[in-house]
């Protein structure tokens, strides 16, 4: 007779929640959002050069297309690791005013143990820190690389060609970021 | 033969008065608007005259500066002068005009250092300078510059708070 073997979760869900949070990785929704709004802040240089520097579209198009997956890449990736850094401090910070809410909202509720309630709060706490994690960061490394992106091409690298001057403006600009963004501050 | 020669004589005065009387003028003006690529506000004002005998030469005199008009077509004349950007004032220039005669008078008034009002201009007219445009206050990428620093201090500060 063949024993059924009982195949008993390795972690409870507080331990899952625990090892998301720890983890850099991001969801796919989250993925796939990083990754859109990098390839739209990393195609945005195009329309500057086209129609402030004049630069010629044809030969510059084998350009434009490396330099914008590449600089889409850095900028998610930047993203990523602010979030990942912004995160739990957003927890921390917003613990208190998510336990308040939740504590409220089931106060009444005879039903729900105060372990369900924590656990909610937990939830929604991460939730939260999550959401605002996400947006943060891609305002702060789209500003961060806007403001490079103008003072390269416009001011440092003025007198370069405006294919390198391109080139080197937007590939700089995503490359700080990403470095930026390997702080732990 | 004296009294056919003086009525002969008041006749052929009457007929210059009232020739030189009845000249209509009209003036255009025309001046620089654009000083990025001069580097001097230039006036022009053209003046065409309606009227059977015209004057041969036509001069003008504006804020002390005498000016002999060019000849610029039948009954036509130009007077035109040139003025630093910096010194060019806005607002309206008061251009006489004289005629020969008149001419003469002005410049032995003006030798004898004597006043000029007394001898009437044929016409006068005003030439208008609005102002020259040279050049934008703010560049347009320094404005950019500027305000693309203020949006990241500001995303900066609040993220110094949330990690501190």
């Amino acid at each position: 007779m063949v024993k059924k073997e009982k195949f008993e979760p390795l972690f409870t869900k507080e331990e899952e929640q625990l090892l998301s949070d720890f983890s850099r990785n991001v969801s796919t929704k989250s993925s796939a959002l990083f990754y859109g709004s990098a390839f739209m802040v990393s195609a945005l240089p195009i329309w500057l050069y086209w129609r402030i520097h004049m630069i010629e579209m044809l030969p510059a198009l084998v350009w434009f297309i490396l330099v914008t997956l590449g600089s889409t890449y850095l900028i998610s990736f930047a993203y990523k690791n602010t979030k990942f850094i912004l995160k739990h401090k957003i927890a921390i910070k917003r613990e208190e005013a998510v336990t308040r809410e939740i504590t409220r909202k089931y106060a009444d509720d005879k039903k729900i143990s105060k372990k369900e309630k924590d656990e909610k709060a937990l939830f929604q706490k991460n939730d939260v820190a999550d959401y605002e994690a996400t947006a943060f960061s891609i305002f702060y490394n789209n500003a961060l690389f806007l403001v490079i992106v103008v003072l390269l091409s416009f001011y440092l690298l003025k007198g370069f060609s405006t294919t390198a001057n391109y080139i080197f403006s937007v590939g700089i600009a995503s490359g700080l970021i990403a470095l930026f963004s390997t702080g732990t501050q | 033969m004296t009294t056919t020669h003086c009525i002969l004589v008041a006749l052929s005065l009457c007929a210059v008065a009232s020739s030189v009387a009845g000249c209509k003028y009209a003036v255009e003006s025309y001046t620089t608007s654009d000083a990025m690529i001069v580097n001097e506000a230039a006036f022009i004002a053209q003046v065409s005259a309606e009227c059977e005998d015209s004057p041969s030469n036509l001069y003008a005199e504006v804020e002390g500066r005498l000016l002999v008009a060019a000849n610029a077509g039948p009954n036509k004349y130009q007077v035109s002068w040139l003025d630093d950007f910096k010194k060019a004032r806005r607002g309206d220039y008061y251009v006489k005009f004289y005629d020969e005669a008149g001419y003469g008078q002005l410049r032995k008034l003006l030798r004898d250092g004597e006043s000029i009002s007394s001898v009437t201009p044929v016409h006068s007219a005003y030439v208008r300078y609005p102002g020259a445009y040279k050049g934008v206050w703010v560049n347009s990428e320094f404005l950019a510059a500027i305000v693309s620093m203020v949006v990241l201090y500001f995303a900066y500060t609040f993220k110094s708070k949330i990690v501190s």
